[in-house]
């Protein structure tokens, strides 16, 4: 990545101009590959699910650049990214809950990473995905009461409701689908 | 001690709870773990749901990758099928294809943007569309950036009949939001009316498999025109 800064020494990478405009795709494509190969070679994973990987792992990162949560890495942007796939990797593949980062290689300069924001990041991301997955009127419902703030009486009228009673009760069944595939998802991860 | 039902937890954090039954909630809750743990599950799922920035940087991301078959596009484009066709079925006599035009991300963060254009595009952000439209209007044709946002402003405050003509004369001077630009063009399109323009607009974007839009295009397609 050419243009992110080094910061306070050249182990560190600031990642404050990330979300300047195109940069953050800039560096989307800068690491894509190198990351990709890596994750194939290191779990053995096709390249589709390596390509899944990156891009929930950049996902992560862009995440918490964004919602101001991160600011600087003390190592490339490179290896941050595979020390977030290495964690989803364990949160997939194992009973380990999120931890170390020990055997991700050249990762002494990445034992900062926050692993519990970085879990945080995965189970947000994780809600978002679930959501596009359980079907309607429970997807929509759901976007337009938490995304788009309709109201239940707007809802209802939108969605041929009788009235706004039924969508409440409909909303309340909807979650609990939406927290069942949750939980159901993150055992057969485990 | 009192069994409290799903529809009662959701309506706690919803803060639609009497304040009476909320202390006799609250009260329960402290005491029986088996409910707080309940409570702090809906309410993750709940904060997870609303995560705008997530919201953003999913669909930004998302567009990095052009024809990709990653996991999350696949399922986007299988759920958007079934989406489509249930929404077909309900919406009849709705204008469904709103379903499939969220207003673009504003990428073209504060921070690297002019000065004078911070309050407009904040006020993008914010969904005030038509606040955002008068902003940039007064900034004057200053980039592509800022003339495709004035764009994409007019066309959700309603203005679609401006917006047309200036997502058309977008296409012919410059590539940089050329497909956005193009998928834009059909919501303008639709929005008067327009279904006949809109379809061969959307054959433009169907002809290209890798393009951005092509899986919504593919949905709206099957769906809707």
């Amino acid at each position: 990545m050419t243009n992110m800064k080094k910061a306070t020494s050249s182990s560190h990478t600031d990642l404050s101009d990330l979300t300047r405009n195109g940069r953050a795709r800039e560096m989307y494509h800068a690491y894509r590959n190198k990351v990709m190969a890596w994750t194939v070679k290191r779990f053995h994973v096709s390249g589709t699910e390596a390509g899944e990987l990156y891009q929930e792992a950049f996902i992560i990162c862009y995440y918490q650049v964004r919602s101001g949560r991160l600011t600087e890495i003390r190592c490339d942007p490179g290896t941050y990214l595979i020390g977030i796939i290495k964690n989803l990797m364990k949160q997939q593949r194992s009973h380990q809950p999120f931890l170390s980062l020990d055997d991700v290689p050249d990762t002494s300069s990445v034992s900062n990473i926050a692993e519990k924001e970085i879990a945080e990041a995965y189970n947000i991301l994780r809600v978002q995905q679930l959501l596009d997955r359980i079907q309607d009127p429970c997807r929509t419902l759901l976007k337009l009461f938490y995304q788009q703030r309709f109201s239940l009486e707007a809802i209802a009228s939108r969605l041929g409701y009788k009235n706004a009673n039924v969508v409440k009760k409909k909303k309340s069944q909807c979650l609990k689908k939406l927290r069942d595939l949750h939980s159901r998802t993150n055992q057969s991860e485990e | 001690m009192k069994d409290y039902s799903t529809e009662d937890i959701v309506r706690y954090l919803d803060g639609r709870m009497p304040e009476n039954e909320k202390k006799a909630f609250e009260q329960t809750a402290s005491e029986n773990a088996a409910l707080r743990d309940q409570v702090e599950s809906y309410q993750s799922l709940i904060a997870g749901i609303q995560d705008k920035v997530m919201q953003d940087v999913r669909e930004e991301v998302g567009s990095y990758e052009k024809g990709s078959s990653f996991r999350w596009l696949r399922y986007a484009a299988a759920i958007s099928i079934l989406a489509v066709l249930g929404l077909y079925l309900i919406f009849i006599q709705e204008p469904v294809y709103d379903k499939y035009f969220t207003p673009y991300p504003n990428i073209a963060t504060l921070r690297s943007s002019p000065g004078e254009m911070d309050a407009a595009l904040q006020a993008y952000s914010e969904g005030k569309y038509t606040e955002a439209a008068r902003s940039l209007e007064v900034l004057g044709n200053k980039s592509d950036t800022a003339d495709f946002y004035l764009a994409s402003a007019r066309l959700f405050s309603g203005e679609s009949e401006t917006a047309e003509a200036d997502f058309k004369r977008l296409l012919t001077q410059t590539e940089t939001f050329r497909e956005q630009v193009q998928w834009y063009l059909v919501k303008s399109l639709l929005d008067q009316g327009k279904k006949q323009e809109a379809r061969e607009q959307l054959q433009v974007i169907l002809s290209d498999p890798g393009h951005s839009f092509y899986l919504r295009a593919v949905t709206l397609d099957e769906g809707v025109l």
